[in-house]
């Protein structure tokens, strides 16, 4: 098998997480406590690939992007990175994309901020890219193109791009330039630095290809953008696409036929599939859900947003409906990331006006505890993102986020807070850095690993990782809080003597204490 | 589509992108052209305006030697 073009990633992407999408989360952690090879076990284990080394499953970005250029009539394939060799020795181009190449964005950048050590995420990316095979090839004359949700992180590594010799960086919707691009490469064409996909670029429903191989975990799409258009969000900037229920369908077949018999629907929030606005469409979420346990024994929900949750089941009851057609003897519980961002409504009204619509604004910290609420009755669990060091924010707006938090101690769900990064509207303001931090923050801090921890345990033997075959992770995992917990009470002990501004005191005179990194290398 | 295409010669940077930018705000695609020979590192003279670009599609070409490591 000869291809012309290569898509890969590195190992942390190219996984499937042992099925249980949230435990790719830890790659965005660095080791702790235990040795990086155990850590990326846990996280990233190496997938099954045929005789050629394509894995049987693949990150979704990276499967459309093989899928536009196979339907243009290229000879290209997703290679698993240790399978990359004998490939590279006669193709002429490399793809790469990542969700977090340099460890930039949420939460690596925070565990890297606060631990002093690089995720895993970023180590493996840059091993990858020092593999011996790809300078080889690239000194032989090998183009490389990188993209992907992460792509803006290069031009704040432009010493990166220089080393590993990426030819073009593309940021946003790829699938039609990425056409384009792979004939100019392979033709000998100049080929631009940079291109950002604008608006009116992204490819629509049609143009959007559908996936040949299995996606990791059965992820499949159901619609792009979202129309709620907070200002921190590079998601809302794009046209909102609904995919018809025939595309998610043929998608949905490609992984049952690879025999994955679960599935994750993907969307900023899954809940406005097909709806008019923010009103809620009971009849096409009702049909997407039924056709999905069609091929899925058990499914999950990439995004919802918790005022829809709240105006789904008030106004509809849509998510008694959509649970009572989801559990059954393969599935008895419903994961789904959420963005809870600030419990301050001063601070909401200024970022995310849209946030608690159709309810106003101001309601929002009693729409977050009502659809935590309803979560919880549900068995949906939530993990929930908080936005710390957002721009105007006060200490106001923390107590009250904080004051939230406790609001919502009873409801089963993970909290993480993440530091705020440039992105959006708001792509040109500073950096929030660990220098940054306030007595306010690492109180938030502290309420959130506190909730975290005490339903981790919980969540981790009653749900995810249920029966014997995943026996070996859940004692390695409980072991692994434990650890945590223990740190936590030191590290609180600390805090308690010292206060932070004592502890930042102290950190700037010690010389044992790592150096802050700083996420931005030109 | 309304494409602009923009030269940066010499030492000019973000300032003159988004000049060109202002002439003709219609322009839904601006293609960029750097006279360098620093490759890649050209990026920073354009980089603000990167940063904040938001609503154009945006092509950046480097006429040139690239500086791969
Ligand atoms: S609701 Fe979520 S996806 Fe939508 S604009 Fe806000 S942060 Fe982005």
């Amino acid at each position: 098998m000869k291809l012309d073009i290569v898509i890969t990633s590195d190992r942390t992407m190219i996984t499937n997480h042992h099925g249980k999408e949230f435990l790719g989360f830890v790659a965005t952690g660095p080791p702790v406590g235990v040795p990086e090879r155990l850590w990326m076990w846990i996280c990233a284990p190496k997938p099954k690939v045929d005789r050629w080394g394509r894995p049987l499953e693949a990150p979704y970005g990276l499967r459309k992007i093989e899928a536009a250029l196979v339907n243009a009539g290229f000879n290209a394939a997703i290679i698993d990175p240790d399978h990359l060799g004998p490939h590279l020795k006669h193709a002429k181009v490399l793809m790469i994309g990542h969700h977090d190449y340099f460890a930039m964005a949420s939460p690596s950048i925070e565990w890297w901020l606060m631990t002093g050590s690089e995720p895993v995420n970023r180590r493996s990316f840059l091993r990858l890219m020092r593999r011996p095979e790809i300078r080889e090839a690239k000194k032989r004359g090998l183009k490389i193109i990188a993209g992907g949700p992460a792509a803006w992180q290069w031009l704040w590594n432009l010493d990166y791009w220089r080393e590993f010799g990426i030819d073009t960086v593309v940021d946003g919707e790829a699938e039609k330039v990425v056409v384009e691009l792979a004939a100019k490469a392979l033709n000998g064409e100049e080929l631009p630095l940079y291109v950002y996909v604008g608006p009116e670029d992204v490819p629509s429903i049609e143009e959007i290809p559908e996936i040949k191989g299995a996606s990791v975990n059965g992820l499949v799409e159901i619609m792009r953008g979202c129309p709620r258009g907070c200002k921190f969000c590079p998601v809302t900037l794009r046209p909102l696409r609904y995919y018809p229920l025939d595309k998610i369908e043929r998608e949905l077949r490609v992984n049952a036929n690879a025999g994955l018999d679960r599935c994750i629907l993907h969307s900023e929030d899954v809940l406005i599939y097909g709806a008019r606005g923010l009103e809620p469409n009971p009849n096409a979420l009702l049909k997407l859900h039924a056709l999905a346990k069609k091929y899925c024994k058990t499914l999950a929900w990439s995004h919802a947003t918790l005022a829809e949750v709240k105006y789904a089941q008030e106004k509809y009851k849509l998510i008694t409906k959509l649970t009572e057609l989801i559990y059954d003897e393969h599935q008895q519980y419903l994961g789904v990331q959420i963005g809870l961002e600030t419990g301050s409504v001063n601070l909401a009204k200024k970022i995310m006006p849209a946030k608690a619509a159709p309810y106003p604004i101001e309601m929002w910290p009693q729409v977050v505890e009502d659809a935590m609420a309803i979560m919880h009755e549900h068995r949906i669990v939530p993990a929930l993102t908080l936005i710390l060091g957002l721009p105007e924010e006060t200490e106001d707006d923390l107590a009250q986020t904080a004051e939230l938090l406790d609001r919502l101690k009873d409801y089963r769900s993970l909290i993480v807070p993440m530091f705020f990064v440039p992105l959006g509207v708001l792509r040109d303001r500073g950096w929030f850095l660990r220098e940054h931090l306030k007595e306010g923050h690492v109180e938030i801090m502290r309420r959130c690993l506190w909730h975290s921890l005490r339903w981790a345990e919980d969540i981790v033997s009653t749900f995810y990782l249920k029966g014997a075959r995943y026996a070996p992770l859940r004692w390695t995992l409980k072991l692994f809080l434990a650890y945590v917990k223990r740190r936590a009470r030191e590290v609180e002990k600390w805090l308690e003597e010292a206060g932070w501004e004592g502890v930042k005191r102290a950190e700037a005179k010690s010389a044992v204490l790592q150096p802050v990194p700083r996420p931005c290398r030109t | 589509m309304s494409e602009l295409v923009i030269e940066l010669k010499g030492d000019e940077n973000a300032e003159k992108v988004e000049e060109a930018v202002r002439s003709k705000p219609s322009a839904r695609r601006l293609v960029i052209r750097i006279a360098a020979n620093d490759g890649v590192s050209s990026i920073e003279r354009v980089r603000s305006f990167l940063v904040n670009n938001i609503s154009r599609t945006v092509i950046v070409y480097v006429e040139g030697e690239r500086d791969e490591a």
